[in-house]
């Protein structure tokens, strides 16, 4: 068996995946509609020799994100921006996020094996089922469906675009089954790396079994190493009853890194992100409004907020002031998790030189997923760590703001891996399953004459 | 002097290039792009990328990934990719469109097919359905595709990094269309297509596709064997343009044509009653087409050769001069987007507002 190695992905939020990333000073703030940028920051991740770049997706829009997620309110539609990345690169893996829940399996196989034929072998299809309940709206449903339907019908949407990529004409598919009845064939030579690789996502019983069952890559959320390694095995010892094996599937957490030179540059560059966040005045209440019903990170952004969590009334506060020694002490457990959690990215304590405030508290009760702040030793470390002790196979690099902290990862941090000997330094191979280490499958019903 | 004429191409499955040069791939990027990078240079306004979702013979891939593949490796050709609103959902179809525009700067078509012409219903769970069912949902598609390509304003984007505001909300649009087919409560998740509207073509072979083209095209391709038939088929669309309260001049005109390029293999060949087949000479083959043009009053051709590639090669090589030496050629310089380059002007959003407009 070959060496064990890091990959890495980069999600691409055009302006950053920090909710004031398109605010940073050297941001391209309208960076969603500009192709020639994109192609430039995927690039710029395929130099560093990364597996693939992530096209996020929804369906809906709504005003009330700008604050929020200013990045998912619009964008290129990922078949039109993936095609083009194709384009203008040659070897990462092109990840376009696909909701079968709105969409029609025979054009979704034919979208995938053209991407597939057009970048030669290098895409990819982010199996979403959706969970925005306001895209119901824009696709004729008065409803959006409950988890054990949209996966219902995803299993069976998976089970048809399979059988599309492998039928021919000798072979057409006469799928007929509870949701869907498809003729086929597809009427396109299967793709080169026989089936695109599937990406998904999620943590419920159901996604997980989706998981387990067809997933290559899986893109996991968990914020803490604990939890990441629960979900790990978790999902891992699933897939010997789909007859796969651990390495059939490579499971990348979502990572926010800040990093530079030094420890205090990194520090500095965090809070000055996290300068750009505007708070809620205090109180409660008036978030579905204010945020939309896309918004469902919109925590609210007050000390109120932060005294429900950490249960300790502290809502009259000067946010400017250091956070009294006594908070901290009388703070439950999961208060006392939010202050180590903001002690380890800002560095800052309730007590010594350096004094972290109730506003430090408010920002990292709002921040989500894994963030690691540091000198690119310390960020390496951090990969090597959750790589070591499986709780990651590498990471959905999520870059706060666009393109420094991409060129930061991609220069500082990438270069110490490689010296560690944890990741490559040339690609092995030309498709995305390559980069995976991943056979081309053998088609399904399959004539001893075909493939 | 009579005006020049656009040269438009026709990439179809089903349309011709049955035979195709042991050099042509359909499904080999490189070839595609010596395609749309040939076309580009030999001067053409567009390419249409047809599509067809049943059975093609050779296969070939799916055409808004393939146009916007072609985006990159070109820079002023106008690419014009189809769609079968038959078997779309119209808020996916809409956002292909309207990013294909985006990502080409403004270069973008939508060539409009429907199931009425190219039947695929097997591989939809769908049942055969009459001509007027695919037209009539075809027509609330395009309704809906209109105002969600609206549901942006140009202005909307703040962007202002100092206050934080990123977009102005109240220029940002639900449309709320309940309709026989489909309800769409909008807004669109991708900003307004540069072209404002993106470019509408649409194959007009009978009555209800020459309606349909009055009512909705910007560029409607007249498919027939004969000038004769091709001016009825005009004037159909012609009607049809008026009934719905359009300009004459906001429908451009093209023919599609075959040529066969002095002993080009294949001439003799029966014809198809979907095309004019024009034949000998390149001095020849320029006077049929400035005939045809004349006769009925075009503003372009569309060339669908039977032989991809060297059908088209002998076209650029030998004919395009000619066409270029009677000064019937449009020149493509200058204009930066598709519409401009047909002379069509950019569209008023319908969600603007007048008395909202800043001051000159």
């Amino acid at each position: 068996m070959s060496k064990r190695e890091l990959h890495f992905g980069l999600m691409f939020w055009a302006g950053g995946t920090h909710p004031s990333g398109w605010r940073y000073p050297s941001s391209h703030a309208g960076a969603a509609f500009d192709i020639e940028f994109l192609q430039r920051v995927t690039q710029l991740v395929e130099a560093a020799k990364f597996d693939f770049l992530f096209l996020g997706d929804r369906l809906a829009s709504d005003p009330g994100l700008q604050t929020t997620n200013p990045s998912q309110m619009s964008r290129l539609e990922p078949f039109v921006s993936g095609a083009s990345l194709a384009s203008a690169t040659s070897h990462i893996g092109i990840v376009v996020t696909a909701n079968p829940t709105y969409y029609d399996p025979y054009n979704l196989a034919r979208m995938f094996a053209s991407l597939d034929h057009l970048s030669q072998g290098r895409a990819s299809w982010n199996l979403v089922t959706g969970a925005d309940a306001i895209a119901a709206g824009n696709f004729s449903r008065e409803d959006h469906w409950d988890t054990e339907k949209r996966y219902d019908w995803a299993d069976e949407f998976v089970t048809v675009v399979r059988g599309l990529w492998d039928s021919d004409a000798n072979t057409p598919l006469n799928h007929k089954g509870r949701y869907f009845d498809v003729a086929g064939p597809l009427n396109i030579r299967r793709p080169p790396q026989g089936h695109p690789v599937i990406l998904h996502a999620g943590t419920s019983d159901r996604s997980r079994e989706l998981g387990a069952r067809d997933a290559d890559v899986i893109f996991a959320g968990q914020a803490t190493i604990e939890s990441a390694k629960a979900y790990y095995a978790d999902v891992k010892s699933r897939a010997g009853k789909y007859g796969r094996t651990d390495a059939d599937i490579a499971i990348l957490p979502g990572l926010t890194p800040v990093v530079a030179e030094t420890t205090a540059k990194a520090v500095e560059i965090y809070d000055h992100l996290n300068s750009f966040i505007a708070l809620d005045p205090e109180g409660d209440g008036g978030e579905a409004s204010r945020y939309g019903s896309l918004g469902r990170m919109g925590k609210r952004r007050n000390l109120t907020a932060v005294s429900t969590v950490i249960g300790v009334d502290i809502a009259g506060q000067d946010r400017d002031a250091p956070v009294d020694p006594v908070v901290l002490a009388e703070a439950n457990e999961e208060g006392q998790r939010l202050f180590a959690h903001v002690t380890r990215l800002t560095r800052r304590d309730v007590r010594g030189a350096r004094r972290l405030t109730y506003r430090d508290l408010i920002i990292g009760h709002i921040s989500i997923g894994a963030t690691v702040v540091g000198d690119p030793v310390e960020v390496a470390d951090h990969i090597q760590l959750w790589f070591d002790e499986r709780a990651a196979d590498g990471f959905n690099i999520f870059p706060p703001y666009v393109p420094e902290s991409v060129e930061a990862f991609t220069s500082l941090v990438v270069p110490e891996l490689q010296r560690r000997g944890l990741y490559r330094t040339e690609y092995s191979g030309s498709t995305f399953r390559d980069h995976l280490g991943l056979a081309k499958p053998a088609p399904i019903n399959s004539n001893a004459s075909r493939n | 002097m009579a005006r020049p004429l656009h040269l438009g191409f026709l990439y179809a499955p089903e349309a011709g290039h049955q035979t195709h040069d042991e050099s042509f791939d359909p499904l080999n990027p490189l070839h595609l792009t010596a395609l749309a990078q040939g076309l580009e240079s030999g001067g053409f306004t567009f390419l249409l990328v047809d599509d067809s979702v049943g059975r093609t013979e050779p296969a070939r891939s799916e055409a808004f990934t393939t146009a916007s593949f072609l985006a990159t490796r070109t820079r002023h050709i106008g690419l014009i990719a189809a769609a079968n609103t038959s078997y779309v959902e119209p808020y996916n179809v809409t956002r292909l469109a309207a990013s294909l525009d985006h990502v080409t700067h403004g270069r973008a078509g939508w060539l409009v097919s429907t199931g009425a012409v190219d039947p695929a219903g097997a591989n939809y769970g769908q049942g055969a359905a009459a001509p007027e069912a695919h037209y009539g949902r075809a027509d609330e598609i395009l309704g809906i595709a209109r105002r969600l390509w609206d549901s942006w304003e140009d202005d909307a984007f703040i962007r202002d990094k100092q206050s934080g505001v990123f977009v102005d909300g109240t220029r940002i649009h639900p449309i709320e269309h309940v309709g026989p087919a489909f309800s769409v409560k909008g807004p669109l998740n991708v900003a307004r297509p540069p072209q404002g509207q993106v470019i509408l073509a649409h194959r007009v072979v009978d009555k209800p596709s020459a309606d349909f083209a009055g009512r909705h095209a910007d560029v409607a391709i007249l498919g027939a064997e004969t000038a004769g038939s091709i001016v009825t088929l005009r004037d159909i669309v012609l009607g049809a343009a008026r009934a719905a309260r359009r300009e004459q001049r906001e429908v451009r005109l093209f023919a599609e044509i075959v040529p066969f390029v002095g002993r080009e293999p294949g001439a003799g060949a029966s014809k198809a009653p979907v095309a004019n087949y024009v034949t000998g000479s390149p001095t020849e083959i320029v006077d049929q087409i400035e005939a045809l043009a004349n006769a009925v009053a075009l503003d372009g051709v569309v060339l669908a050769p039977r032989v991809l590639r060297s059908g088209l090669d002998v076209f650029s090589r030998e004919v395009v001069p000619e066409l270029v030496r009677r000064q019937r050629l449009v020149a493509g310089t200058g204009a930066a987007t598709l519409r401009e380059r047909l002379g069509l002007s950019r569209p008023r959003n319908i969600f603007e507002q007048p008395a909202r407009r800043p001051a000159a």
